[in-house]
């Protein structure tokens, strides 16, 4: 049996995280995971697969997009109409009880909602497989569903789809339906179809293989590169051919810009001229990159984009480049950011300096040391009304350690420039 | 670092000043006013830092150091160039290595020394005392500060710029930040989203409804066909219910009426028609009128119909043409007397005799003509050229002169005579003027006025000569007197004239006397000479002019016998006169064109004449062979009596046509009655009657029952029909309307889900497309990382300050103190013991002075020296920190110590010059006081001497030697 294996679209679920982003531009981007959903369904007609999975996660009930689910019912109807079954576990962010239109329509199987239920997978009149699946009831599911997921047939291929959390809290990822590797192991099954990670990742390649295909399109720099499906064939029990297949529409990139005996006069014309490298790389995908300057630069560099107005009309130029461009039939590479990862190249300033105590003191906050921890605490302290304040606490951005060593290495960078140490001296 | 050596070459009033040997500890550095000092201290201002550019020091510039640095004696230079003032640095090693620029110089010389820490603490001038003193506390405090790395004004600045980007950026409960303008646009967005989602969320619960409402629309469409078809049964059953009485009502009709074979088709219009046709046959036959009485019986016409009709139609125009006749006989009366009239006057033109009416005798041809009008045209041409010579020769002469009369001369002697008298007239003028040369004194008035009368005379005698002759011929004898007594005057006087005068008058006498005059001519007598010539010369051409008429007069005769003689060769009377040809030949044209036309009509009468007479001859034979009255057979009524006999003919036949028609129709009618078994007309009219009815009732019956069985189209509506028809009639319609308007809102409901569903399906096809609640959520999702982005960088801001702050605070707690310990030393040097500490208040940072009793006083309330003290001590202290952490650099210090008194000023010497032997320092006090130099020297300060230049020369150098100085006043 050969299946497409997917999971985690967030139909129409917005990118985080960029501002500042132009209506025509911002319209582009919305399309994009409607657009990964139309590759998908073109990918697995091409594949000529059996059955397309999909793995929870199909769309985000909160967002409430009636869009998706017309678009999820429509392509997966359109795959039904040319002989392809798709069979779909609900997942946290779409489950039963959420916000959804009814998605079951002849050729498209829903799984129950707290109780396993299973399909044979039949093509020209004959059982070729068989696949067993658990909805999520609500958003949130403690229960063990993978151990409900027991083999009960003797079909030729016996796939299990389930949207899970294997491996624990330790993962990193919310722990819904937590489930043990032996869990699955014990299963009987042939192929674990999951779905919750977005990382794409195989943790078994046999007896059985599990894998989780992450999600086709990512939403943020946090989840940056090329994603996509798995086209899994599962033959006399055992994983006869695993193949990624890319489908993302937009793809999220960190890209580095080199910029050695640079000062802030030259930064954007460097990262002009890196964007346009960009655009013309690659097969003309659009692309959101965070440029991150790197090299040994001088420290008007770190200055300028130290002060977040500075680096904000630096990012407007580049994002009207970006725009034009675009518009006039290239790539879009769109700029979602410009951070500084460059070494300074600076004139130490002398000691006992109040400067040399400022630079002093930003350093001492980064040490992994007790005096460190201390400083850090003080400067969260600091930033007290922020994270107080009702309405901004949930928008902030976390005041982790790095964030906040990263900050001060800012703060401290544009204190130098203020006292002194003039750009491009 | 030590200055060593200061080479100024061009900065502003300073130049060539070249300041060698200088060296660490204190160098007093003395000069009058105006000798250049502090100009001389911006010189190293600007060569360290480019820096400092005071206006008059804006042109071109050069100042080079020796200063020993780190690792040995360094070279230092700074030059303006043409593009920047502040001057290009250049700066060799002690290994020769060579650097250029500010940051060369800032790095690797002055240890990263900023310009405005260098200006606050190394080179003070007297103003900037001063202005120090005059600062608020807590700027002093900034002043502390700077001793690490800023002035006081970047401090302030550093501070306001944080702030104030936090505040852009972020307040809580401010409006118009940053982060709170993005806060409020995410409220916005949010309400739009919901909005939109309030909106598909009916949507997509009418989208979990739609298999319902399709449910309801199948039920409802069902519904609605089944009541649509009972309405049409009950619209049918009523629509049928007049048929059904129809089709009862024609067979009851059918049934009443008898039953009998059809008449034959179209037989009561053929019948209608053959009565009409004889009816109208005897009615022309009533309305024909009666016979003439006198035409010819008509049967004798019918026999001639063709003839009859022939003549008939000939008639009009025989009538026209006997009308016609009358007015051609007069066209040819009036063409005859035309005749006489042009014969007359081509007789008289020709000049014949008058005759009859006759045919024109035969004209010349008109070559003839032509040869004729030449003929006549040269012998009247001849005889008006002979007409005209003779009035030419009558106007000289009134008849021709007789041969050898006056005139008749001799051309040539005339000629010549008068050739003579011209001569003479010369020959007496010249005569006369010589004789009146030779007497011109003696000329008497008498005999001038004699001369001149006689002159007079002469020339009327001459005008006169023609019109009274008498009167001339008395002015001549008058002239003549007058001229000889002139003359014997004259004479006498040309006696004395000599012999020229003598020949002339012997020649004048001569020709005189050729021409008949006297030998000695006067005026007078050369006038008559010269009337007696003119006359002879008239004569002459009298002759002439005569003899020339009668020869013109000899042509004429000669061409009029030619004319005469072509006349009668063209048969015209000889006497025909030339002039008279051109009348004559119209007139001969205009007689024979009357003959012609007079012959013309003559045979257009006589043609109508006999047509006229032939036809009257052709009527009055049909008249008599017709059987009519004999008839005299005039010309003139013949065409009626053609058209009577053709209305004759044509009533006959008439006649005859209408009584064929009406038995023709009566046989008809017989036949047909016959055919259809009637009786008669009448009977055959009451059967065909009875037949119509029944096929009429038929039609009906058949019609109607053709309805109903369109109307049931398979389908019965017996019961509907039984039902309608107990019902009373009027309420028939409104039972049926009433199950037509259940069935149409019925059809209203279904339509009206149908539309649900289509609306619905509509909608879901526009979401697949485009969502709001799709746009409200990327633009929510934008607008949260838009405040997202300004809190991080309110963070930022935020932990900048939190970080100044700190910096600042360590700097308080770790540097501080020992500035002011280092300070109040100095201070307490600097005023002699009188004061033993600076100190710095931690609340508000204001210094104060503690004098040795213990006493505080704030900076603002000592006095200004004190204060002068106060503040030259904490540079110094600062100098002396900056220069044990970071590098030591030289202390300019330009007329400090003014306000300082003598006993202080020595003080302060002494504390400056221990200041400088300490650590490496280097301290270069500008003073104009002469005392000091004594103090400095008394200190062991090096003193060196500035000079004022002479005018237009720079200040330059005295000579002293170090250690040395001018002796005190």
């Amino acid at each position: 049996m050969r299946v497409f294996h997917a999971a985690d679209l967030h139909l129409d679920s917005p990118f985080r995280g960029l501002a500042q982003v132009s209506e025509r531009v911002a319209a582009r981007l919305r399309e994009a995971s409607l657009r990964t959903l139309d590759r998908l369904a073109a990918e697995a007609r091409r594949a000529g697969v059996d059955a397309v999975l999909l793995a929870g996660d199909t769309h985000d009930s909160a967002d409430r997009s009636v869009r998706a689910q017309i678009r999820l019912r429509d392509a997966l109807v359109g795959l039904a109409h040319d002989g392809i079954p798709s069979y779909v576990v609900l997942g946290n962010h779409d489950p039963a009880d959420g916000w959804a239109l009814d998605l079951a329509q002849p050729g498209v199987h829903v799984f129950p909602p707290g109780r396993p239920g299973g399909c044979d997978v039949v093509v020209e009149g004959r059982c070729i497989g068989h696949v067993d699946g658990i909805s999520y009831p609500t958003a949130v599911v403690r229960d063990n569903y993978a151990r409900r997921l027991r083999r009960r047939d003797d079909s030729p291929a016996s796939v299990a789809l389930l949207h899970a959390n294997v491996g624990g809290a330790a993962t990193g990822h919310a722990d819904y339906a937590p489930a043990r590797m032996e869990d699955l192991t014990s299963s009987g099954h042939d192929y674990w179809a999951l779905g919750h990670v977005h990382t794409r990742q195989v943790l078994r390649r046999s007896a059985p293989a599990v894998v989780y295909p992450g999600n086709p399109q990512g939403r943020s720099m946090r989840e940056p590169g090329v994603r996509g499906a798995y086209v899994a064939e599962v033959e006399d029990g055992r994983l006869a051919e695993l193949s990624f297949v890319p489908l993302c529409d937009v793809v999220f990139e960190r890209v580095g810009v080199e910029a050695a005996g640079a000062s802030a006069g030259d930064l954007a014309d460097l990262l002009l001229s890196r964007l346009a490298a960009l655009r013309s790389e690659g097969e003309g995908e659009a692309r959101v990159v965070r440029l991150e300057v790197e090299g040994e630069a001088d420290a008007s560099v770190a200055q300028l984009l130290a002060v977040p107005e500075r680096r904000r009309d630096l990012l407007g130029v580049l994002r009207e480049e970006a725009e034009a461009r675009w518009l006039a039939g290239e790539a879009l590479v769109w700029p979602e950011g410009v951070v500084d990862r460059s070494r300074r190249r600076r004139l130490e300033p002398p000691p006992g300096t109040l400067l040399a105590d400022v630079l002093d003191l930003a350093r001492a906050a980064a040490a992994e040391d007790e005096a460190g921890a201390e400083l850090r605490r003080e400067a969260r302290n600091a930033l007290a009304p922020l994270f107080d304040h009702p309405a901004l606490r949930a928008l902030a951005p976390a005041a982790d350690d790095a964030a906040l060593t990263a900050w001060l290495a800012a703060a401290a960078d544009r204190l130098a420039r203020a006292l002194g140490e003039e750009e491009g001296a | 670092m030590i200055l060593r050596r200061l080479v100024v070459e061009a900065f502003g009033a300073v130049r060539d000043l070249d300041l060698d040997g200088l060296g660490g500890g204190l160098t007093l550095l003395y000069g009058p006013n105006e000798a250049g000092k502090s100009t001389l201290m911006r010189a190293v201002r600007w060569l360290l830092f480019g820096e400092d550019l005071a206006e008059p020091e804006r042109g071109a510039a050069s100042v080079s150091a020796e200063v020993e640095g780190p690792g040995g004696v360094w070279r230092l230079a700074r030059r303006t160039t043409a593009r920047a003032r502040r001057g290009r640095a250049y700066l060799t090693s002690p290994d020769l290595a060579a650097y250029e620029g500010d940051e060369a110089v800032r790095g690797r010389l002055l240890a990263g020394t900023t310009w405005s820490v260098f200006r606050q603490v190394f080179a003070v001038g007297a103003r900037e005392l001063e202005d120090a003193a005059g600062l608020e506390a807590s700027e002093v405090a900034g002043a502390l500060y700077s001793a690490g790395a800023v002035g006081a004004a970047d401090l302030r600045r550093v501070e306001r710029e944080l702030e104030e980007e936090a505040a852009t950026l972020w307040r809580p409960r401010a409006a118009r930040t940053r982060v709170n303008a993005a806060l409020r646009r995410l409220e916005e967005e949010r309400a739009l989203l919901a909005a939109a989602r309030r909106r598909e969320g009916e949507l997509t619960a009418a989208l979990r409804e739609r298999p319902h409402l399709e449910e309801q629309w199948t039920q409802a469409r069902a519904r609605a066909e089944r009541l649509a078809a009972e309405a049409a049964r009950w619209r049918r059953a009523l629509a049928a219910l007049p048929y059904r009485e129809a089709v009862r009502a024609a067979e009851a009709e059918l049934a009443a009426l008898p039953v009998g074979p059809p008449p034959p088709e179209d037989a009561l219009d053929r019948l209608a028609h053959l009565e009409a046709q004889a009816a109208g046959a005897r009615q022309r036959l009533g309305r024909l009128p009666p016979p003439p009485p006198d035409a010819p019986p008509p049967d004798g016409l019918r026999a001639r119909a063709a003839e009859v009709r022939a003549l008939a139609e000939e008639a009009p125009t025989r009538e026209a043409e006997a009308s016609a006749l009358a007015g051609r006989r007069q066209a040819w009366q009036r063409a005859r007397e035309e005749v006489l009239a042009a014969a007359r006057l081509a007789r008289a033109a020709l000049g014949e005799e008058e005759g009859a009416e006759t045919a024109p005798p035969p004209l010349p041809t008109p070559e003839e003509w032509a040869r004729l009008a030449s003929a006549a045209e040269m012998a009247l041409t001849a005889e008006r050229e002979a007409q005209a010579a003779e009035a030419a020769a009558r106007e000289r002469a009134p008849a021709p002169p007789a041969a050898g009369a006056d005139g008749d001369g001799d051309e040539a002697d005339l000629a010549e005579r008068e050739a003579v008298l011209a001569g003479l007239r010369q020959d007496v003028a010249r005569l006369a003027a010589l004789e009146g040369a030779a007497s011109t004194a003696g000329v008497g008035a008498p005999a001038f006025v004699a001369l001149a009368g006689a002159a007079l005379a002469a020339a009327g005698a001459w005008t006169l000569a023609r019109t009274a002759p008498a009167l001339a011929a008395a002015l001549a004898l008058l002239a003549l007197v007058l001229a000889w007594v002139g003359g014997r005057g004259a004479a006498g006087r040309g006696r004395a004239a000599g012999r020229e005068g003598e020949a002339l008058a012997r020649a004048v006498a001569r020709a005189s006397t050729r021409l008949g005059g006297p030998e000695r001519p006067g005026a007078a007598d050369l006038e008559a000479m010269a009337a007696a010539l003119a006359r002879r010369r008239e004569a002459l051409a009298a002759k002439r002019a005569w003899e020339r008429a009668r020869a013109r007069r000899r042509e004429a005769e000669t061409a009029l016998d030619a004319w005469r003689e072509a006349a009668r060769t063209a048969g015209l009377p000889p006497s025909l006169a030339p002039a008279s040809l051109e009348a004559a030949r119209a007139r001969g044209e205009a007689w024979r064109a009357a003959w012609a036309a007079a012959e013309r009509e003559r045979a257009e009468v006589e043609s109508l004449e006999g047509r006229l007479r032939a036809y009257a001859e052709r009527v009055a034979r049909l008249w008599a062979e017709a059987g009519g009255e004999a008839a005299d057979g005039g010309t003139e009524d013949a065409p009626a009596r053609a058209r009577l006999a053709l209305a004759v003919l044509e009533r006959a036949e008439a006649v005859a046509e209408a009584q064929s028609e009406a038995a023709e129709a009566e046989r008809a009618i017989a036949a047909l009655c016959a055919a259809a078994a009637a009786e008669d007309a009448e009977d055959l009219r009451r059967r065909a009657a009875a037949f119509e009815r029944r096929r009429l009732a038929q039609e009906r019956r058949d019609a109607a029952a053709h309805a109903l069985a369109t109307l049931e189209a398979g389908e019965g509506f017996e019961e509907e029909a039984r039902a309608l028809a107990a019902l009373p009639e009027g309420e028939r319609e409104g039972e049926v309307a009433r199950r037509e308007a259940e069935a149409q809102a019925a059809r209203n409901e279904a339509d009206a889900l149908a539309d649900r569903l289509r609306r619905l399906d509509a909608d879901v096809e526009r979401l697949g497309r485009d969502s709001d609640v799709s746009v409200g959520l990327d633009r929510v999702a934008r607008a949260e990382a838009e405040v997202a982005e300004g809190a991080a960088a309110w963070a930022q801001a935020a932990l900048a300050r939190w970080l100044w702050e700190r910096a600042k605070a360590r700097y308080e707690e770790e540097r501080q103190p020992r500035t002011l310990a280092l300070a109040s030393d100095l201070f307490r040097h600097l005023t002699a013991g009188r004061h033993e500490r600076v100190v710095r208040s931690l609340g508000s940072g204001a210094l104060a002075a503690v004098d040795r009793c213990g006493v505080r006083r704030e900076v603002g309330i000592l006095s200004q020296g004190t204060r002068s003290q106060l503040y030259l001590a904490l540079r110094l202290a600062l100098a002396a920190d900056y220069g044990e952490r970071v590098t030591p650099l030289p202390v300019l210090l330009d007329d400090v110590l003014m306000a300082f008194d003598d006993r202080r000023r020595a003080a302060a010497m002494r504390a400056l010059a221990a200041f400088g032997r300490e650590g490496g320092r280097q301290v270069l006090l500008f003073t104009c006081h002469l005392a000091a130099v004594q103090e400095a020297a008394a200190a062991g300060a090096q003193v060196r001497t500035l000079a004022a230049g002479e005018e237009g020369e720079g200040p330059h150098l005295a000579a002293s030697a170090p250690g040395g100085g001018p002796e005190p006043a």
